[in-house]
């Protein structure tokens, strides 16, 4: 579950930020200049509209890497 | 259902009900052939709206780019130093409510609007903010809602908006009276902005498929309009005229389009069945809302679609460019697609909410401000057909056009006619000779009697009136006056009108002692007609006309012309 999730966020963190991300990477807020706070929104918004899920104000300010979200989505589904 | 037309699929996706982002992604990418960009002078982010506009406005061929300001709350560099195609001021309201009332804030921003309008005439569009409240204001009173700041403020805004040259609301308090869940608390917190993933998309397809398209391009013109389930459930040709059904969507599609109607568009059928049956259906059917008269011409027989589509286009003497078909048959929507490829195209659906819906969002519908011209557009139309038989039946064509009884009154530098010059230079495909679409400050200069000689022309005759039918603008310099464009509405072809317009300007000219006139001609893919007829005046001298010479061509021209001109 978890590994087939962590593909699926690559793959739409990739899309959302337009950047290339390789496999086994695990991007990290700080570390990615177009993570920026609008393309932080952009991504909340889409993966809540992907999975059918809601984000709550803490779980959004939390986020600081592709982990967090795995760590986040695979309790809501 | 896919059709595997890319224009009949995206618009099925993105003007639907059903708003997503994920639809958004999935709907095809349509080719463009205009790129635009847009100036976004902002205190909030617009990168939200501005991510799915390409998606939207692909629809009527345009490439959308933006091109932004710093966050300035005070908007000290309002516009940039470049020239844009049109300006977005993207304000969140909220910033100036602890220093400044609505009024004031209103009043502030419009003297940022004055300086923008200095060093351009593009559109320039501004959007209001939503009185619906964030947090639930039932324990404040109007005094101290924060609700009744937002309804002062956009009060104000339209209000100045209204006096404003070429300035339109982005209306975000209308959208949020559509339902959309509007507010984000996290979006605002993480970005300052503070609309939801749902309001952006609805925001983004109302500038997308409304606003933009209605600032840079025509409005369509026509409806050509199917009708067994289409306009009802039902095939009338088996089910009867009793047997058809008005469902609630198809009693709204019907209401839609007679408020299109009543906004100025034509409404036209080209559906397989017998005239005679399709008349009684909508003489007899009393629930319907759309009556028999309501349509400006009726292709009901068994021809091909686009044939009488063809024909339809000729009877109203428009382009099928200018005009939007409307069936729910997939495989008539293609060969029109294939066979007039500049038809516009779009599925009605069995539901037909969903098709008012869709039509609700179709680019190039969107009435940016009344037409004072619309009430007589459709009965003008049906009284061509009654012209047409007058002609066929009159001995020679000046007998004919005594029989209209027509009246040409012609007005000088009328400030009231701004818009429908304005209006003119941008639905006027086939009489424009100098293809000069204007922006509104353009049209509000070219009525400055100083510098130019403005005539509009209001024609009716025994059979209608067709108001405001005609405009031809002459700079004046000197001696020499330059007719920058001449303007003919297409219902007024065949008349002589063009040329009654030009022989009387042409008198007021000498009056003003003008000796020369210079004629601005452009070559377009459909002003034949104007230029056919600025060819018929004769060859100019050294690229002008002597006014004297060109007065005697026009008289020899017009002959004894039976129309009673007056200059108002």
């Amino acid at each position: 579950m978890s590994r087939e999730l962590r593909q699926q966020l690559l793959e739409l963190l990739a899309e959302v930020l337009e950047v290339p991300l390789s496999q086994d990477s695990n991007p990290q807020r700080h570390s990615l200049d177009s993570w920026d706070s609008l393309k932080h929104m952009e991504l909340i918004l889409s993966l809540e509209e992907t999975f059918g899920i809601r984000f709550t104000s803490d779980e959004v300010a939390s986020v600081e890497s592709l982990e967090d979200l795995v760590r986040i989505i695979e309790v809501k589904l | 259902m896919s059709t595997g037309h890319d224009p009949l699929d995206a618009a099925d996706i993105l003007l639907g009900p059903e708003l997503s982002r994920s639809a958004l992604l999935r709907a095809p990418k349509l080719q463009t052939s205009r790129d635009f960009t847009l100036r976004i002078d902002r205190t909030m982010p617009f990168e939200f709206v501005a991510r799915w506009l390409p998606a939207f406005c692909g629809l009527w061929g345009a490439k959308v780019t933006c091109d932004y300001s710093d966050y300035d709350a005070a908007l000290h560099g309002i516009g940039g130093s470049s020239a844009y195609d049109g300006y977005v001021v993207w304000l969140d309201w909220r910033i100036y409510a602890s220093s400044m009332s609505a009024r004031e804030a209103v009043g502030w921003l419009a003297e940022r609007l004055q300086q923008l309008r200095q060093s351009t005439d593009r559109t320039i569009w501004v959007n209001n903010w939503p009185e619906a409240s964030l947090v639930d204001e039932r324990l404040f009173s109007f005094r101290t809602r924060d609700s009744e700041r937002s309804r002062q403020l956009n009060y104000w805004l339209s209000e100045t908006l209204a006096e404003q040259t070429a300035c339109e609301c982005i209306d975000l308090n209308a959208l949020a009276r559509t339902g959309e869940d509007l507010w984000d608390p996290r979006n605002d917190a993480a970005s300052h902005y503070p609309f939801s993933g749902e309001a952006t998309l609805a925001i983004a397809r109302h500038m997308g498929v409304h606003l933009l398209p209605a600032a840079m391009g025509p409005r369509l013109k026509a409806l050509a309009l199917d009708l067994d389930d289409t306009l009802y459930r039902g095939v009338l040709g088996e089910d009867g005229i009793d047997g058809v059904a008005l469902t609630d969507g198809h009693a709204d599609l019907q209401r839609l389009l007679a408020r299109l109607k009543a906004s100025g568009m034509l409404l036209t059928i080209c559906s397989r069945n017998e005239e005679q049956d399709v008349r009684e259906l909508f003489e007899k059917r009393e629930d319907f809302p759309l009556r028999w008269l309501d349509f400006a011409a009726v292709a009901a027989n068994w021809q091909s679609k686009p044939d009488n589509l063809v024909r339809l286009a000729a009877e109203l003497n428009i382009d099928p460019s200018a005009m939007l078909f409307l069936d729910d048959n997939p495989a008539e929507l293609l060969r029109m697609a294939a066979e007039q490829p500049s038809v516009h195209i779009l599925r009605a659906e069995a539901d037909a909410s969903r098709t008012v819906e869709k039509l609700a969002h179709f680019p190039g519908l969107y009435q940016l401000r009344p037409d004072a011209e619309a009430s007589s557009r459709t009965r003008d139309v049906q009284a061509n057909r009654q012209r047409e038989r007058l002609r066929s039946e009159a001995s020679d064509p000046l007998s004919y056009l005594a029989s209209l009884q027509m009246v040409l009154r012609l007005h000088l530098n009328e400030a009231d006619h701004v818009q429908r010059l304005h209006d003119m230079s941008h639905k006027t495909n086939q009489f424009n000779l100098a293809l000069r679409r204007m922006s509104l400050q353009e049209a509000q200069l070219m009525m400055d009697p100083g510098q130019y000689v403005t005539v509009t022309a209001a024609l009716s005759d025994q059979l209608s009136d067709s108001g405001i039918i005609g405009a031809f603008v002459c700079r004046v310099e000197g001696k020499e006056a330059r007719l920058i464009e001449a303007l003919l509405s297409c219902r007024a072809f065949g008349r002589g009108i063009e040329s009654l317009i030009l022989a009387s300007l042409l008198e007021l000219l000498t009056q003003r002692g003008v000796k020369w006139l210079r004629m601005d001609r452009a070559e377009g893919s459909r002003n034949a007609p104007a230029r056919e007829w600025a060819e018929r005046l004769g060859p100019e001298t050294g690229g002008r006309y002597s006014v004297r010479r060109l007065i005697g061509t026009l008289k020899k021209q017009l002959g004894n012309h039976p129309a009673k001109v007056e200059v108002v």
